[in-house]
């Protein structure tokens, strides 16, 4: 320690140049600092959900789903003309959006009829042919109405609210360079001022600005028809968004190229969007929009604002107590610049290196501002108590650092530790928060070792020593050494009341934990009161729900999920889904081909069920491709028909529920798909049908159909058979019919049959159950799936990294003491503060998630501190008295104080969590500041109880 | 200042030879009267990919033959072998000599029904393909007026780029489409459809990239079409920005195979004659 700082105290300067250096060059990196709040980025990208939840991705399509809601509450509901023109202009603007996949709307979603020739599939209506007359009103409500999947989905059940969903597409989006992007924008501006300049519609030559380009046009252009101008040639729709400005009598068109839009995040462009086109296309509609991703991108908005609302506070708070602890400008100005310093070096440090924070980790600035100015003090306390000593300036600093650095290290190590312990969590940002709050107090340290006697070195003694360090510890406040003393008495006195009392706490807090609650709800992560959660309330009010879980049934062959066998067990899993709790609708390809038979069926309500033959799906499938999309239906199975994907939407994204769905949706599934027994013990259930067919498609492929026939002739000859017929019979019966040849019959019977299997290409479901024993995987996916799995890890990652740090601060802190018993007499607090913690959280419920869950390796690390203080206090005490009662009361008066200005500036800084745009991160902020209330207190009673009760060897040793 | 001359001498001559006496007209009239045999059977591959590049492969056989040499009309037969689910579906389009839209049924085996299919709306996907009923059926060449662009190279052909639009614009699946016939064999390897809403935005690109001789007639061996996403802007990687694509491959042809008419009866949509004797 005293050769590095006599090494930092010869080059003063060159150490403070480096240092602001450094601070400059990171502070450049801090604007790359981005929010991520992707839940499937919180999990590992090998974990095999998120695997999944990628593959359902790739196979699907995105199934992070954006609902905007219209709601009109009165007895006019959304079937009418203003309406439903406003829900076709906005589907169409957002259909040319380069991010949008798919819209749905009543506007836009494809309908499938029939109607003479077949089945007609299109829109309710065709673009621009929305018509006012109250009958055309009424039958496109009927025509919207007789749609089982529009409901709930884009239409609320009571007429009163319709949505726009609009799936996105992450993939389609090109990236492109400032450069390029802006010669786009020119280009694409030209074209628009083309337009409406061929239109007639402007006054003058558009006007050219710095990055925007205005059109004036002519009076008498009504808002209405300027809307339905830019709508039709799609002016809205370019990655510039462009504006309409009311300019007295008449409007001005703007395109403004904005480089920052261009940079945002799909979901944030989404939100920019949204906003702006439902004020451009204005309606007397109640609006409301909500869906994951949105969800995500407020996140980041409201994180923004974390950062700048909580950053100044907890400044405000630490300067507080500084200047109440030294009065002076350095005494303020040090702790504080290397606090800030070290906050910037970290958070540079993660844009440097592309570091997202996410929802826990935006408390990172907080923390370490709060935490890290305690070594300051420390630093600051040493300065001032031995600068009025007759020594040389820098003989003195570096005496000081002999003192106070190594409890400065050790109080560092010991919290880099607690954070370190994070790092046991699979999940990337809890490591990441844990890792880089670690490094952040690891600069805070160097920065108190280093910067601030570098500085220290080159300032005069302060001219004025205040009194109190003057003159020693004892005169200054007197009456708090008083209470300290009495303190220190009463401990000493009560230790049996206290060893009851917090056996008693302990045990209480037990039972609270049983109480507790482990959830995380993306939505109840905003306040009551926040835009988002209303929103998200309203929508799911009337529509199936905001929140998607997606059951994928994974096919053995291709073309399974024409098989009217499976699609009914789809059909039967939805039916299933429905009845739980919270779930508001499914979707499947079932609903699909059940509306496409009642179709062709002359719309029969009858025949809204799945038809008879694979044969009628496929080509019912076929003849939609004809008249509809082909792509129409890849959200819900794949372009192989091997895998479905049942679309579950949930109207509240608790884990809580969630589970429960899951599990027993899962399990169903599974159930209906993969326990079909043995091959041995059910025959396989093979029609006459399907060997006939089998044996004309083999025909066809030019084999002797005659043979074939015959045998069929013959079997269905068999009384016993009529419909269900088992493998061993067939080649029974070819044999006989072979001339009792075995073996020719087995070859008849597998031409006829067992040839077209193994091709698997025409196997019927039957066949392969029979064939396989088993048909389909089955999984559970999606986003809610993926919350479970982060709250299976938030659970796993508390009780690791609480045993990790525990362990890891045994040994540091018996290695400081060399005694294992004073390593374990250390925790003792902290476990009892943790054991409080989470019982409080139980008895309030309080969530575990993922901010509350860092708050047992923040309180182990920052708590073990005020054990250890003590500790030392109190053996070097004990060593020169032999007493445990004035060891007690004078490591009271001592580090007793000490300890108590350290919780009450930790607790202070801790508590601006509390002003935080999140419940949990408040929950956790005012949570760590009772467990440092407790884990101090308990250091100042519980610790010296145990010593006086234990009487460790190690007190004795010098 | 002599180069000058040169380069201005050598363009002027090289364009009186390219515009010498062609039209746009002149072109497709030529592409359009071009012999490509009495009657034609096809077996090809059908491979429709889409923006996630997973495919779906059809088998199909397609008879086709001029029926009415006096009219110009042909009919055509279309029979599904792959895949099995809708094998033995059927396809028939006869010409009208009225000029009206083709009449076109579709037999549907496990309906059992032979419906007429509404050839009303051209754009339509052609059974799920790219191609639209309009890209499938025979262009007639008056319907349109017809401007000569220049010429260009595409791949190794020299071509004449021609621009044609519907005079009708109510009955137009494009705004315009640019085609670009090659000199040498009078076949359109290339043409850019645009979108009838914008008509900058491209919709569609078809592509022929294998020319064959085959009994004496120029036969695309490979024909690709393209369906451009709306970010497509024009001069960029085709592959990189398609909603989808369909590609044809001949696996065999045969011209002049002197079948009978009765070929493209409903009859023969139900119980199709096979097709193996002229073809493996």
């Amino acid at each position: 320690m005293r050769k590095m700082t006599e090494f930092i105290l010869k080059r003063p300067i060159a150490v403070i140049g480096a240092t602001i250096l450094i601070t400059l060059f990171m502070g450049i990196f801090i604007k790359d600092v981005w929010f991520d709040n992707d839940v499937s980025h919180l999990i590992p990208d090998k974990n095999s959900d998120n695997v999944f939840h990628q593959e359902i991705k790739d196979t699907f399509g995105s199934q992070g789903m954006i609902f905007i809601e219209f709601l009109r509450d009165d007895e006019t509901g959304i079937f009418n003309y203003d309406t439903l023109k406003r829900i076709e202009r906005i589907s169409h603007v957002f259909e040319g959006m380069e991010y949008a996949d798919d819209v749905l709307s009543v506007a836009v979603s494809n309908n499938i009829v029939g109607d003479e020739v077949g089945m007609s599939v299109g829109p309710v209506w065709e673009e621009g042919t929305l018509d006012a007359s109250p009958g055309s009103i009424s039958r496109i409500k009927d025509d919207v109405y007789s749609n089982p999947l529009y409901i709930k989905s884009i239409v609320s059940e009571d007429g009163k609210a319709a949505s726009i969903i609009i799936k996105l597409d992450e993939k389609n989006i090109e990236n492109t360079d400032d450069d390029t992007a802006y010669e786009d924008y020119l280009s694409d501006t030209d074209y628009y001022a083309g337009l409406f300049s061929g239109a007639g519609l402007l006054a003058s030559d558009p006007v050219t600005g710095k990055n925007s380009v205005t059109l004036k046009l002519r009076e008498g252009v009504s808002q209405d028809s300027l809307i339905t101008f830019m709508c039709d040639n799609a002016v809205y729709s370019n990655k510039f968004f462009t504006r309409t400005e009311k300019n007295g009598d008449s409007y001005d068109v703007v395109f403004s190229f904005d480089k920052k839009y261009l940079h945002l995040l799909i979901e944030d462009k989404v939100v920019e969007d949204i906003k702006k086109i439902l004020n451009e296309i204005p309606g007397r509609e109640e609006t409301y929009y909500s869906g994951e991703k949105i969800v995500n991108s407020l996140l980041g908005h409201y994180m923004m604002d974390d950062v700048t609302k909580m950053v100044p506070l907890v400044v405000l708070v630490v300067l507080l107590f500084l200047f109440i602890a030294f009065r002076t400008v350095r005494g303020v100005a040090f702790p504080l610049l290397s606090v800030l310093f070290s906050t910037v070096w970290v958070m540079g440090l993660m844009g440097l290196l592309n570091v997202p924070l996410n929802q826990a980790s935006v408390a990172l600035p907080v923390l370490l501002i709060g935490v890290g100015s305690a070594y300051g003090i420390h630093v600051m306390n040493s300065y001032y108590e031995h600068i009025g000593e007759d020594l040389e300036r820098r003989q003195i600093i570096i005496k000081i650092m002999e003192i106070v650095g190594i409890a400065v290290l050790m109080a560092g190590v010991t919290t880099i530790i607690g954070f370190l312990s994070l790092t046991s969590s699979p999940m990337i940002p809890m490591k990441n928060f844990g890792l880089f709050t670690a490094t952040g107090i690891l600069f805070a340290l160097l920065m108190n070792i280093i910067f601030v006697p570098a500085v220290l070195t080159l300032m005069p003694k302060p001219k004025k020593i205040r009194e109190e360090y003057a003159a020693g510890d004892e005169d200054g406040h007197r009456g708090f050494n008083k209470f300290l003393s009495a303190f220190g008495k009463g401990v000493y006195k009560a230790r049996a009341w206290i060893m009851v009392c917090s056996l008693l706490a302990a045990a209480v807090a037990v039972w609270g934990i049983t109480k507790m609650v482990i959830d995380t709800n993306t939505i109840e992560a905003f306040k009551k009161t926040s835009m988002v959660r209303i929103a998200d309330d309203k929508i799911n009010d009337r529509f199936g729900g905001t929140s998607s879980l997606n059951i994928v049934i994974d096919g053995l062959t291709a073309d399974m999920m024409k098989e009217p066998e499976v699609l009914r067990k789809i059909e039967k899993i939805q039916r299933y889904a429905e009845q739980q709790d919270y779930v508001g609708k499914t979707v499947s390809f079932v609903d699909y081909v059940k509306l496409m038979n009642k179709a062709m069926n002359n719309n029969d309500p009858a025949f809204y069920v799945v038809p008879d033959t694979r044969e009628l799906v496929a080509q019912y499938l076929f003849l939609y491709s004809s008249s509809g999309d082909p792509d129409d239906f890849k959200d819900v199975v794949d372009y192989n028909y091997q895998k479905a994907n049942i679309l579950i939407q949930i109207t509240k994204p608790s884990t809580m529920y969630i589970k429960d769905i899951v599990e027993n949706v899962e399990g169903y599934a599974k159930q209906l798909f993969e326990d079909t027994g043995d091959f041995s013990n059910a025959p396989p259930r093979v029609t006459l049908d399907r060997i006939h067919s089998s044996a004309y498609r083999f025909d066809v492929e030019s084999y002797d159909i005659g043979i074939v026939e015959d045998g069929l002739k013959a079997l269905s000859a068999l009384p016993e058979i009529k419909g269900n017929v088992d493998m061993n019979e067939i080649v029974n019966d070819y044999s006989e019919l072979a001339g009792e040849d075995r073996a020719s019959g087995e070859e008849l019977a597998s031409f006829s049959l067992i040839e077209p299997l193994n091709d698997l290409d025409g196997i019927s479901y039957g066949e392969l159950e029979g064939f396989a024993g088993k048909s389909a995987a089955v999984r559970a996916g999606g986003t809610s799936k993926l919350y479970l799995v982060v709250n299976k890890m938030i659970i796993d990652t508390q009780i690791k990294s609480i045993i990790m740090a525990v362990i890891l601060v045994i040994i540091v802190v018996a290695m400081m003491f060399r005694s294992l018993a004073a390593g374990s007499m250390s925790v003792l607090p902290l476990v009892l503060t943790i054991l409080v913690n989470f019982g409080i959280m139980g008895f309030t419920g309080t969530k575990l998630d993922l901010a509350t869950a860092m708050i047992a390796s923040v309180s182990i690390g920052i708590g073990v501190d005020y054990a250890i203080h003590f500790l030392t206090r109190y053996r070097r005490i004990f060593a020169e008295t032999g007493d445990y009662s004035v060891a007690v009361e004078k490591t009271m008066l001592t580090s007793g104080r000490a300890i108590i200005y350290n919780m009450a500036s930790v607790t202070a800084g801790f508590l601006v969590l509390c002003f935080s745009n999140f419940p949990p991160l408040q929950s956790a902020g005012w949570l760590i500041a009772v467990t440092m209330i407790v884990s101090s207190l308990g250091a100042l009673t519980v610790l010296p109880t145990f010593l006086g009760i234990v009487k460790p060897g190690f007190l004795k040793k010098k | 200042m002599k180069k000058t001359m040169i380069l201005v001498v050598a363009f002027m001559v090289s364009a009186a030879s390219v515009f010498a006496g062609m039209t746009g007209y002149d072109v497709m009239k030529k592409a359009d009267e071009r012999y490509t045999g009495d009657d034609g059977l096809t077996k090809m591959q059908m491979v429709i990919v889409n923006s996630r590049k997973q495919e779906r492969n059809r088998e199909i056989v397609i008879w086709r033959k001029k029926v009415d040499k006096a009219n110009d009309l042909s009919n055509t037969f279309l029979y599904f072998i792959k895949p099995a689910d809708v094998k033995d579906t059927t396809f028939l389009v006869q010409e009208r000599a009225d000029g009206g839209d083709d009449d076109q049924w579709i037999y549907l085996p496990a309906t059992r029904k032979v419906r007429m299919i509404s050839s009303s709306e051209k754009d339509k996907s052609f059974m799920g393909t790219d191609f639209s009923y309009d890209d499938m059926s025979d262009r007639n060449i008056d319907e349109y007026d017809w401007e000569l662009l220049g010429s260009e190279q595409v791949g190794d052909y020299d071509c004449y780029q021609v621009k044609g639009s519907k005079k009708d614009k109510n009955d137009a699946a494009y705004d315009h489409t640019v085609f670009w016939v090659t000199k040498e064999h009078w076949v359109p390897v290339k043409a850019v459809m645009y979108d009838i809403k914008s008509p900058d935005k491209v919709a569609k690109v078809m592509l022929i990239n294998d020319l064959k001789l085959i009994q004496n007639i120029w036969t695309p061996n490979e024909s690709i079409m393209y369906t451009m996403k709306p970010i497509y802007r024009e001069g960029r990687d085709l592959e990189k920005s398609f909603s989808s694509k369909t590609i044809l491959t001949v696996e065999e042809i045969k011209y002049n195979v002197g079948f009978s008419n009765d070929i493209f009866s409903q009859r023969n949509m139900k119980r199709p004659a096979s097709y193996t004797e002229y073809l493996k």
